[in-house]
């Protein structure tokens, strides 16, 4: 018989934490299910933000700042694709962190099926450029549920913002305090039988996608 | 008496699903080395898979389905002082996306479940078949109207349900906007995207519960809070809901184990929906209504940190809600068991990508055209109207009849003319033109070329009509065909005097354009010649007058002498003799 997989119900007091060699934390849950107790199926929470590489080798993000016919600065736009995940590598050396850690008979399954948060995607930062891009958001898409799918996001400046955003978002103290976070619904399972739906952020400074 | 008003319905889910949607057991799908698959109930080892990528569809030469053409159209120029000024002109993006998923990882996945599982028996069928799909266009170039931010989402509409199916999109944007995004096309992550909200359904694990709704409840509840608005967002229905719950006017209680709380929470608010609200694509509203619903969309777009609003977690925004009438009175009870189908969303995200670096210099897919058709051309002549003229308009002229004649390369001729007087000219200043069209005129620089001829009408009735003149320039320039001469008298007064001249009579006559005009003077020895002198119009380059002077004496007959004067200059001392 097939062995049944739940994806979406995680057992809240089985959290265990583990850090890739490159610096990501990955928070691995049991999953829960009603007719088969599997102690040994782990996911993890949707992790690592990142700008992905388009096909040319460049992280999927530009910026256009636009002039007049007197090279005067007229206005820009900027478009990113974001996303979250891991690679297969990254996700090889999580397996057998997570078995070094909860046993070797811990399997990770992959990242739990969430459910879209209402509020999915954000910028936030008390910075300058923070309150630009918020500003400037022009229009954007849902936060991927699955892994390493994107988001698209617009921004339309204008000519006052536009002066500043090329040398802002280039700026890496600015990068550094400029946040994106995503935000996604999982359902957990406490250990008094109660279910409940967690919000779950996941967070990582522009410094950290451009570079 | 009250049971009359209890209606009890019961929702015996896990064998009544009969839909033709794949029962796919949504709570139990893994991510297959990328790829999510989701067992199919009732079908051991068969899974299905949601597709995970979109890109531009393929011709059969293996070119991209896609095609951006900027056109350039001249307009009429408002500006007549720069001689180079913008034309009209813009872009037209058309291509064909579609989402799909590439075999090598379906068959990555098939590998990674039978390992997972130890079971060599289970394969994946094949795609998840979406219940419906929407496509949203993110761009700050493609969805601005106005060309200043706007926060709306302008581009959505029906997106395929199936793979492999293609979607059509065709945008038409302003010349500025042309350019811009021909410089986004050429960058790794041009400014258009594309996302397809895919919608799928399946089963959830068992579950049992009830549900209560009392109307009378509901109706108070939802008067105290809905306001004025018709239409809402699935956020706002779903903390409507939450309020109901809250007061009491829905109970919802599980049997048994709450297990599948959340889901069945989902199962009963989606089923007090179909209820409470019809669902209302954003193209269907209203126009009067559109606005508004834009705004509510934006200010959710807009939102920061705010906490989640109601129970509702797949909101679209693409889709409002309208209240629907309902019962205000009595209760409901309905009885959930079982399975039950619940909506999830599926988002494939979809960007242009570096395409112009491939195929910028691949005419089938960029390409900038103009388009000059010669058939729809007009050439305007204007007539330029020298200040002389003005001036002259007060003394001398009565009109000028300004013609010009075009004869096209098809043997037509176009004879146009414009009739300027005191009156016209101030009320038409700069504005006074004539147009011919293109008669199968392809030698432009013959096309600019026409005849162009003057007819001056004077005060005192002389006429001036001037030849036909060759020109290709945009202006016929005027200028008064006339000028002012003064003929100064010269001689030695006090001589003429010594000679017992008494006086002189002078006189000159001259052509004015057909007419013989005559102007004469008399002058005494006692005079002072610098104050006699003739100012006479001449037309241009006549210089030649014939003058007529006559001495009277105290003791002699007179005496004349006529003669023809090229200088303005007659001589009034030279006495002819006897």
């Amino acid at each position: 018989m097939l062995q049944s997989i739940q994806a979406q119900l995680l057992l809240e007091n089985s959290k265990q934490t583990i850090r890739l060699k490159d610096g990501i934390e990955l928070n691995c849950y049991k999953a829960y299910s009603m007719t088969t107790i599997d102690s040994d199926t782990y996911y993890y929470l949707p992790t690592n933000i990142n700008f992905p590489i388009t096909k040319s080798g460049d992280k999927s993000y530009s910026l256009l700042v636009y002039k007049d016919e007197n090279e005067k600065i007229k206005g820009a736009i900027m478009h990113w694709l974001v996303s979250w995940g891991l690679s297969k590598s990254q996700k090889n050396e999580a397996q057998l962190l997570l078995k070094s850690k909860a046993g070797s008979n811990a399997k990770l399954m992959g990242v739990v099926l969430a459910e879209k948060n209402k509020d999915d995607f954000e910028i936030q930062g008390k910075n300058k450029l923070s309150e630009i891009l918020n500003k400037a958001l022009a229009s954007k898409g849902n936060v991927p549920l699955t892994p390493n799918s994107k988001i698209a996001v617009a921004y339309k400046f204008t000519k006052e913002d536009a002066l500043k955003i090329d040398e802002l978002f280039h700026n890496r103290k600015e990068q550094n305090e400029t946040y994106i976070i995503m935000r996604f619904l999982v359902s957990f399972k406490k250990s008094n039988g109660s279910i409940y739906k967690k919000t779950i952020i996941i967070k990582q400074n522009l410094q950290t996608l451009i570079l | 008496m009250l049971y009359k008003y209890i209606f009890k319905i019961l929702f015996v889910l896990l064998f009544a699903l009969t839909t033709n949607a794949q029962n796919l057991l949504i709570d139990q799908g893994t991510n297959a080395d990328g790829l999510w698959c989701f067992p199919v109930d009732k079908e051991p080892n068969t899974y299905v898979y949601l597709s995970s990528d979109a890109h531009l569809a393929l011709k059969e030469n293996d070119l991209p389905q896609f095609s951006y053409m900027r056109y350039v159209l001249e307009k009429p120029s408002e500006n007549q002082v720069n001689t180079i000024t913008e034309a009209d002109g813009g872009g037209i993006l058309h291509f064909l996306v579609l989402y799909d998923t590439p075999k090598e990882k379906v068959d990555n996945a098939e590998t990674f479940l039978r390992n997972k599982f130890k079971n060599d028996s289970i394969f994946i069928r094949g795609p998840v078949i979406f219940d419906k799909g929407r496509y949203t266009l993110v761009s700050s170039i493609l969805n601005s109207e106005s060309g200043v931010k706007e926060n709306k989402i302008i581009g959505s509409g029906e997106a395929p349900i199936l793979e492999n199916s293609k979607l059509a999109l065709s945008f038409n944007v302003d010349a500025v906007k042309s350019k811009l995004l021909l410089e986004s096309l050429k960058m790794a992550t041009p400014d258009v995207s594309l996302i397809f909200e895919l919608s799928f359904s399946g089963l959830t694990d068992s579950y049992e519960a009830t549900l209560d709704v009392d109307w009378s409840e509901v109706r108070k509840s939802q008067q105290a809070s809905v306001g004025g608005n018709l239409y809402f967002l699935k956020a706002d229905v779903g903390v409507s809901l939450d309020n109901l719950r809250r007061d009491s006017a829905i109970k919802l209680s599980s049997v048994g184990s709450d297990d599948a709380m959340e889901s069945l929470v989902q199962t009963a608010y989606n089923k007090l929906i179909e209820m409470m609200y019809k669902k209302v694509p954003l193209e269907q509203l209203p126009k009067a209504e559109k606005g508004g619903v834009e705004n509510m969309i934006s200010s959710l777009l807009k939102s920061k940190g705010k906490q989640g609003k109601g129970n509702i977690s797949n909101f679209s925004l693409n889709v409002a809600y309208k209240q629907k009438e309902h019962r205000t009175v009595g209760k409901t009870h309905m009885e959930f068991k079982g399975r039950s189908r619940i909506d999830r969303n599926h988002f494939i995200t979809f960007n242009i990508g570096d395409l112009y670096k491939k195929y910028g210099s691949n005419e089938s897919i960029f390409k900038d055209v103009p388009l000059w058709d010669p058939a729809f051309q007009q050439r305007d002549v204007y007539v330029g109207i020298d200040g002389t003229v003005e001036r002259e308009f007060e003394k001398m002229i009565n009109s000028v009849t300004v013609k010009i004649r075009k004869q096209h390369q098809d043997n037509s001729e176009t004879i146009k003319e414009v009739l300027i007087t005191k009156v016209s000219h101030n009320t038409n200043i700069g504005g006074i033109s004539m147009t011919y069209l293109n008669h199968k005129d392809t030698n432009k620089s013959k096309w600019l070329e026409y005849e162009y001829q003057t007819i001056w009408k004077f005060i005192g009735g002389a006429t001036y009509t001037s030849d036909w003149k060759i020109q290709s320039a945009a202006m016929i320039n005027l200028y008064v065909p006339f000028e002012r001469k003064k003929i100064e008298l010269v001689g030695d007064l006090e001589q003429l005097k010594a000679q017992n001249v008494r006086a002189i009579s002078t006189k000159i006559s001259y052509d004015f354009f057909g007419n013989r005009n005559s102007e004469s003077l008399t002058i005494y020895p006692t005079d002072k010649l610098t104050d006699k002198y003739f100012e006479i119009t001449l037309p241009k380059g006549q210089d030649e007058i014939d003058y007529d002077v006559a001495w009277f004496f105290k003791d002699q007959p007179r005496l004349n002498k006529e003669g023809k004067d090229n200088y303005g200059l007659i001589f009034i001392d030279e006495i002819p003799e006897n």
